[in-house]
């Protein structure tokens, strides 16, 4: 707009303006067509963006949750994360899962070879158990006695060597 | 005179809340709920989650500060100020987070909201989809200026000491702000 009236129309359209200079504004808009349509225009774009903005509804969360509702920051975020956290939880829990109940299945020669494994964590032991029979038992018979529990976990054995 | 009074009523209750009135402390809260949320709603897009957190917020923080609430200024301006630095924030945080959070895990329909009926619902959000597009258009000041003046109603003074700017700050804000919005709007508003 070419006339110079315009900020005087946007104080008067929001109730800004002092008496006098609205009075003055008035008179103008009177024969001035240009200010008359401007006017108009304000006002109707001021009561649009005061009507289309206002919420649908206000939360029916009444005043006093808002303050019982103080669950401190880790309690918020948390609530805000709980879904995620539990899926995390579920599939860190499954991946466990698989790896505890994954046996893998050994064929007929593998299994052999496992089991020839455990019997060799204890060849040490009976290499120093034939020593000590065909030697001389006196001074190994503490040692014996041990690893002859360690070897078949039988006290008898042991008790009957020494 | 009645602005006199109406003030001093409320520092009265504000000095009963400071000493533990839960009455007055509901009092103050019921005073100043809806005029928060509203403002919150415009302020952070139209967003009523987003506005209900923010509104939240400020009322905690009412309630943990009020201690420390001298009235240097109204309870209002405290409010809004409080208010203005919550919703800036939560614009600021993770949007992206929140879009994930709810493509995944849904909206959850949340309890505090009623839906109304679905025509209604859906051509607000359009006309709140048009502003918000014109609103980005304008600067961060000119943002809060429009919200608080033209939306809120309030008056330049109350504006500029929620600013900490000068009423001439405001006005130039002010004016390049519904300029702005006048020609992005001015065919929807004339409807
Ligand atoms: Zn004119």
């Amino acid at each position: 707009m070419r006339c110079p009236r315009c900020k005087d129309i946007y104080l008067s359209v929001l109730d800004e303006l002092d008496a006098g200079a609205e009075e003055e504004l008035k008179t103008h808009l009177e024969s001035c067509d240009e200010c008359k349509k401007e006017y108009s225009e304000v006002q109707g774009l001021v009561n649009y963006l005061r009507v289309k903005t206002l919420p649908d509804i206000i939360p029916a969360h009444g005043p006093q949750k808002a303050i019982k509702r103080d669950g401190g920051f880790f309690v918020r975020f948390f609530g805000v994360l709980k879904p995620a956290v539990a899926m995390i939880i579920l599939v860190l829990l499954f991946a466990v899962g698989l790896q505890l109940f994954h046996q893998p299945s050994l064929s007929p020669e593998e299994k052999e070879v496992v089991e020839n494994m455990e019997f060799l964590k204890d060849l040490d032991v009976l290499e120093k158990l034939v020593q000590i029979v065909d030697g001389t038992p006196g001074e190994h018979s503490s040692i014996c006695r041990k690893h002859f529990r360690m070897a078949w976990g039988d006290e008898i054995y042991s008790e009957f060597l020494s | 005179m009645k602005g006199g009074c109406v003030k001093e009523a409320e520092a009265d209750l504000i000095r009963k809340a400071q000493k533990g009135d839960n009455n007055a402390r509901n009092e103050l809260v019921n005073r100043y709920y809806e005029k928060i949320y509203r403002a919150a709603f415009r302020l952070c897009g139209f967003d009523r989650e987003v506005a209900f957190e923010a509104t939240q917020e400020t009322f905690l923080k009412l309630m943990t500060r009020l201690d420390s609430f001298e009235g240097k200024c109204s309870l209002g301006t405290w409010l809004y100020r409080v208010l203005i630095n919550e919703c800036l924030q939560q614009r600021r945080k993770d949007k992206i987070f929140r879009k994930f959070l709810k493509a995944w895990f849904g909206n959850g329909s949340n309890k505090n909201f009623i839906e109304p009926s679905q025509v209604e619902n859906l051509a607000r959000k359009e006309e709140q989809c048009c502003i918000k597009k014109a609103m980005n258009k304008l600067s961060k000041q000119q943002r809060l200026v429009v919200t608080l003046k033209v939306m809120e109603g309030l008056t330049m003074k109350e504006v500029a000491e929620i600013l900490g700017i000068s009423e001439g700050a405001v006005k130039s804000h002010l004016f390049r702000g519904i300029r702005t919005l006048k020609e992005e709007l001015g065919s929807r508003s004339e409807l």
